[in-house]
């Protein structure tokens, strides 16, 4: 149980983020703002495929270290772990030399993979771990605790997410720094090309012409603090990490359950888990890939759980924004949303052709007010692994709690 | 008894030169050709284009879900989960799939193995078999995701999100080109697992923790790591999976200074190991019989740093009664 059983709840106190919009959590933002990044050609050797493109962290903007750790090479997922999590514990107010008992969750599922395939083309064989980078970043903030490395692929970090929360809940830390990260990768961008899955123009999820998904690299890390460790150190939350659910599908190695029965229970047990309602959900960010079915059984889903407001319920579609994060996606999409809060509205989304089959809401051309002090996070994976997550407004809670 | 603590009900082991669970201890042999048969392992439909390590679990899976006699099947779908810990697993088809990529290009790649780029996929199999929708976790810390993977389940059992978990790590053989080792793990352990309080501890209870021990220094550190760990009060004997890393070096060192206080079996890894040993450790010692109940422990450590250490009380009981049935002795 929480130790602090005078306010049970858990809070949001660093963001760090590094991504095609550039590096900070402000950059982060302006970039939503200006209509997101565009997809460039990824700089690996040997990329035999029709797809080429991701959504790329400016490569000057990629940090050149740690290039080793424990005798391994580093490649980029690690290093903008590194750069992420410094960011968060820093604007938490967390210095070098008090986070001995900060746990790291990670969600990376192919991290090291640009390391080791620019060291196959190179005719370097010799396999080390693909996941390193809790470790390295228990290394660079100094950390003793426990790491833990999640690697469900697209949700990894939504499960990251809810397992700090668990962490803080049952009173195991009072501060957990949890995000994803992911880098480059020629197998993975490959097996979507294979499998249909590579949208070879954009990231485009909800368009009537998407083709699939297009990747993006980057790392975003957000600190999550017992709300009343955070009050008596006089740190200020950005928002509350109120509620969070998992379900499986148990249906198709790679396809949705086209019922979308478990996407809708994580959903629903989410919003219970913060003793919220769906009317308290002013702003959903879906998993939303551009995968031709999944948008569909999500939009389906999203009926089913809001209901008539469906149609007025803004989403905000992130990965037309700066592509899909994989193990990354969830803490991505937690870190927006927490920023969303922040600023009292959803950007404008990415123009799209919207497909009459995903009957949703995805407003272009300007932003929208929050119309409720709540936002729902979806992440999905293969597998048929599923989160939602729940991040509401913690203003003024915090500041009544204070008194 | 309490929120962190498991109890372990069924155990499947499937690796190359054992039996069962009762030889989990026996150092791993090399995976010769032909160890695994699939068809006796697991008769039926659709397995034929699994990847060899999807099937060591899936088969390992059966074996745990049928020695706790059917506690899964009767528990709710939705309160199912799986935590399954990988490392190397994948590694091979991985290289091959690039390969493919390099040489022929994309186009090439077998469809049917593409999804397994993602480790995930490996243990995502395994809800499709048992119709688990309360969630299916994949953890890969070098070394010590097994373990952690016990401490995942007990902490989701405790916040309400599954009832029962099958607790498992997999691991499948390096390609010639990748291995600098001798010996890459090979095969997958499961474990039935429940909550401790009101769940079924026919093998005995567990509780797993871990830590961060961070290797420029990790000589000068190694006691604050391990001593929280391990606590004041050792068990009997603690198998301790170390390689010679400057980590793993100074785990063996600490570990010294419980020579008289408890018997420490020290069971060698190398800088390629997988996560599958330490749960086979864990396996092994639950699988051992006693006529009373009995403290164990397993520690595991990776030259990345990650430390994790499983605290076990081995139930009393003989291995296999008359007929098959358990035969409690206290």
């Amino acid at each position: 149980m929480n130790t602090f059983t005078s306010d049970p709840r858990v809070v949001i106190t660093g963001l760090g983020a590094i991504s095609c919009l550039g590096t900070g959590v402000a950059a982060h933002w302006d970039g939503l703002l200006a209509g997101g990044g565009q997809p460039a050609e990824v700089p690996l050797p040997h990329l035999n495929m029709r797809t080429r493109k991701m959504y790329l962290v400016d490569r000057a903007q990629v940090p050149a270290k740690p290039s080793r750790f424990a005798g391994l090479e580093l490649g980029s997922s690690p290093r903008l772990a590194v750069a992420a999590a410094e960011q968060a514990l820093t604007d938490a107010g967390l210095e070098y030399g008090t986070r001995d008992a900060v746990p790291v969750v990670l969600g990376v599922e192919l991290g090291n993979a640009d390391m080791q395939e620019i060291q196959r083309s190179a005719g370097r064989t010799a396999w080390t771990t693909l996941t390193p980078a809790a470790a390295v970043v228990g290394a660079e903030i100094g950390s003793r605790a426990p790491l833990t490395s999640v690697g469900n692929a697209c949700s990894a970090s939504g499960y990251a997410l809810t397992i700090g929360l668990d962490m803080i809940r049952a009173g195991e830390a009072t501060t957990v720094l949890v995000g994803g990260a992911e880098g480059i990768t020629r197998a993975g961008i490959g097996a979507f090309n294979r499998l249909g899955a590579a949208d070879p123009v954009r990231c485009r999820p909800f368009d009537r012409s998407r083709a699939g998904t297009m990747f993006g690299d980057g790392s975003a890390m957000i600190v999550l603090e017992a709300a009343e460790h955070a009050r008596r150190r006089g740190a200020e939350p950005y928002a509350e990490l109120a509620g969070a659910a998992w379900s499986c599908d148990a249906y198709h190695p790679t396809a949705p359950d086209p019922s979308g029965d478990q996407i809708v229970r994580a959903m629903t047990e989410a919003l219970a888990d913060a003793r919220l309602s769906a009317c308290d959900v002013g702003c959903v960010i879906p998993h939303g890939t551009g995968t031709p079915l999944n948008d569909v059984v999500e939009s389906q889903a999203l009926h089913r759980v809001f209901g008539e407001r469906t149609r007025a319920l803004p989403l905000f579609s992130l990965k037309a924004m700066i592509g899909h994060t994989t193990g990354a996606a969830g803490a991505f999409a937690c870190l927006t949303a927490t920023l969303m809060l922040r600023h009292g509205r959803s950007p404008a989304n990415t123009p799209i052709e919207q497909d009459p089959e995903c009957d949703v809401w995805v407003p272009q051309g300007r932003s929208v007010p929050l119309a409720a002090p709540a936002v729902l996070v979806n992440t999905y994976a293969f597998g048929g692994n599923n989160t939602s997550l729940v991040i509401k407004d913690a203003v003024g809670e915090h500041a009544e709690g204070a008194r | 008894m309490s929120a962190g603590e498991l109890a372990v009900a069924g155990l499947g082991l499937v690796a190359p030169g054992v039996s069962g669970p009762e030889e989990a201890l026996t150092l791993g042999a090399e995976a010769a050709p032909g160890w695994f048969r699939a068809e006796v392992a697991l008769p039926g439909r659709g397995y034929r284009r699994l990847p060899d390590a999807c099937k060591y679990l899936l088969a390992a899976s059966r074996l745990a879900v049928g020695d706790a006699g059917g506690r899964f099947a009767a528990t709710e779908r939705n309160l199912r989960g799986a935590a399954v810990a990988v490392n190397n697993t994948g590694a091979a088809l991985l290289e091959e799939l690039d390969h493919i990529i390099m040489r022929a290009g994309a186009e090439e790649m077998s469809p049917s193995s593409s999804p397994f780029i993602a480790m995930s996929s490996f243990a995502s199999r395994l809800s499709m078999e048992h119709d688990i929708t309360g969630f299916n976790l994949t953890v890969n810390s070098p070394v010590t995701a097994g373990l952690e993977a016990l401490q995942i389940a007990a902490r989701a059992i405790a916040a309400g999100r599954a009832r029962a978990v099958l607790v498992g790590a997999v691991e499948e053989a390096l390609s010639p080109a990748q291995s600098t080792c001798p010996g890459s793990e090979a095969g997958a352990a499961v474990l039935h697992c429940e909550a401790a309080v009101g769940g079924h501890a026919r093998y005995g209870t567990c509780r797993a923790r871990s830590a961060f021990l961070d290797p420029d220094a990790a000589a000068s550190n190694v006691a604050a790591a391990l001593a929280p760990l391990v606590g004041v009060d050792p068990p009997g004997r603690i198998d301790a999976v170390l390689d010679d890393s400057a980590v793993g070096t100074a785990a063996a060192r600490w570990l010294d200074r419980l020579t008289g206080a408890c018997e420490v079996v020290l069971v060698p890894s190398s800088a390629q190991a997988g996560c599958l040993v330490p749960l086979r450790r864990v396996m092994g010692l639950f699988a051992q019989e006693h006529t009373a109940r009995t403290r164990r422990a397993v520690l595991a450590a990776s030259a990345q740093g990650t430390i994790a250490y499983a605290e076990l009380t081995v139930a009393p009981r003989r291995a296999t009664g008359v007929g098959g049935g358990d035969v409690l002795v206290v």
